[in-house]
């Protein structure tokens, strides 16, 4: 027991740990598009999780669909007296949309530019397995017209992350929950009027979204039950995507402004499909090198 | 020494991982407890009792590299991760006999320290926070005793493949 940590295997260790911090820090930053050999890595094992992920979770989703049948006779008589609401409903959408138009039309303005409008259909190919990374696999890449930051939603249409990185035939996706500087997100809340703020962090043990800076004036009142939306002001994300409810409203840090908790719509544990939103009109943030040319123009 | 099975038997539990572990995963169901299947570490333990600490840590090192590349952003924390508690459980194979007891009693073991360790670099480069009991009671200790019992439920099949792999060792 005496040399159980001897003098080579603690400098072995010393300089593990040193070589660890070093590639951490390097490899810290944000990367939209790694380097080859780990691209090459990604598409490679992607492609066989692909063949593991899909049947599984056929599987389980046919274990579901058994326990779905239980409910049937009950969830029947709730959607049959949807359905006469739901016809109400439409004609009056169809209302509106032509009076939208009509007004648009009138006033001159062309669709909003920050929508997207333009979607891909991918299927899930794995998961991170520890909750620190929060991480999925796609089966869209580079080759199918992904791009880093595009907004993807889940099969029901509620946000549920952003493309981080892309290789040729599959990308990641950061899931809301993994929320960092670089994945906050601009978004309104509907109310009698648009309410804005900034989605900034995650509470894991309730399992919310924290959403701050929502100013403090009188006539701006958040109401729990209020849908939240993505209001398209980030940059890349389209605006108009749901993203859940407000569950409480309570004071800011420093009492300036106000902090809303939502529960998201999305279920990030059972995801098979997504799709990612492309927005034709992005505003990417100008590069390092452009910056700091600018600023050596400046002087 | 038959690195091409075990390797073959490796990747296949590195893929599980991700994937099958995914879908049946404890929150899927709405349970509060955070399990992470770790059997690419429960498979380097073996390799560390069986075949030697070198093996384990040159398996660990392969093994936490693809984790890293595959399924996280940043590089290195699985790298180290893996690669030193193989060579640390390697190690404790000389201070004791394989029995299965004792083969569970260190893949617990090592388990535990490895959430913590993975943990305290996430929360050092600000990637993870935590309350120290919540951490402990939602995620080290379900996933621990999950890793045990799988590694219960694979003790046969894999003792007979390191078994086999050191008769033709000897042979060879």
């Amino acid at each position: 027991m005496t040399n159980f940590f001897g003098n080579k295997r603690l400098i072995a260790i010393l300089i593990g740990l040193i070589v660890l911090i070093a590639v951490m820090g390097a490899t810290l930053k944000e990367r939209p598009v790694p380097t080859w050999p780990e691209r090459f890595v990604k598409d490679s094992v992607s492609f066989v999780q692909g063949l593991l992920y899909k049947p599984t979770a056929m599987v389980s989703g046919f274990f579901d669909d058994i326990t779905h049948i239980y409910n049937v006779y009950e969830e029947n008589k709730a959607l049959k007296a949807q359905i006469d609401e739901h016809a109400k409903l439409e004609a009056e959408v169809n209302a509106l949309r032509i009076d939208n138009e009509k007004y648009r039309q009138m006033l001159n303005t062309k669709d909003s530019k920050l929508r997207g409008n333009e979607t891909y259909a991918a299927d899930v190919i794995a998961r991170t397995p520890d909750r620190w990374n929060n991480m999925l696999t796609i089966s869209k890449g580079k080759n199918d017209g992904i791009e880093p930051n595009m907004a993807v939603v889940s099969s029901q249409g509620a946000l549920i992350g952003r493309v981080q990185s892309v290789s040729a035939f599959s990308s990641q996706v950061e899931l809301l929950m993994d929320i960092e500087q670089a994945n906050h997100i601009s978004a309104l809340i509907q109310g009698t009027q648009n309410i804005y703020g900034v989605i900034e962090s995650y509470d894991l043990e309730k399992h919310e979204l924290i959403m701050r800076k929502i100013p403090k004036v009188k006539d701006v009142v958040v109401k729990p039950g209020q849908y939240v939306t993505t209001s398209g002001m980030g940059g890349v994300m389209p605006s108009g995507l749901i993203i859940g409810r407000v569950s409480s409203v309570g004071d800011g840090d420093y009492g300036l402004t106000q902090t809303a908790r939502i529960t998201p719509l999305a279920n990030f544990y059972q995801i098979e499909q997504v799709f990612v939103v492309k927005r034709n009109f992005v505003v990417q943030p100008p590069p390092q090198e452009q910056k700091q040319k600018a600023n050596k123009a400046k002087k | 020494m038959r690195i091409g099975a075990i390797s073959v038997c490796m990747f296949f539990l590195f893929l599980i991982e991700g994937t099958i572990a995914q879908v049946f995963a404890p929150e899927v169901w709405g349970l509060p407890w955070i399990i992470v299947p770790r059997f690419v570490l429960v498979g380097v333990v073996f390799i560390g009792l069986y075949a030697g600490r070198r093996k384990a840590l040159y398996f660990g090192l392969f093994f936490g590299l693809l984790y890293d590349v595959v399924y996280t952003e940043v590089i290195g924390v699985y790298a180290f991760a893996t690669a030193v508690l193989g060579y640390l459980a390697g190690l404790s194979s000389r201070y004791f006999h394989q029995s299965w007891f004792l083969v569970l009693v260190n893949v617990l073991l090592i388990v535990l320290i490895n959430e913590w360790l993975v943990y305290q670099v996430y929360h050092l480069f600000n990637r993870a926070s935590m309350g120290a009991l919540t951490l402990l009671l939602k995620e080290m200790v379900p996933t621990t005793v999950f890793n045990t019992l799988f590694a219960m439920l694979i003790f046969r099949p894999m003792s007979k493949l390191m078994n086999k792999s050191r008769i033709n060792q000897e042979i060879a």
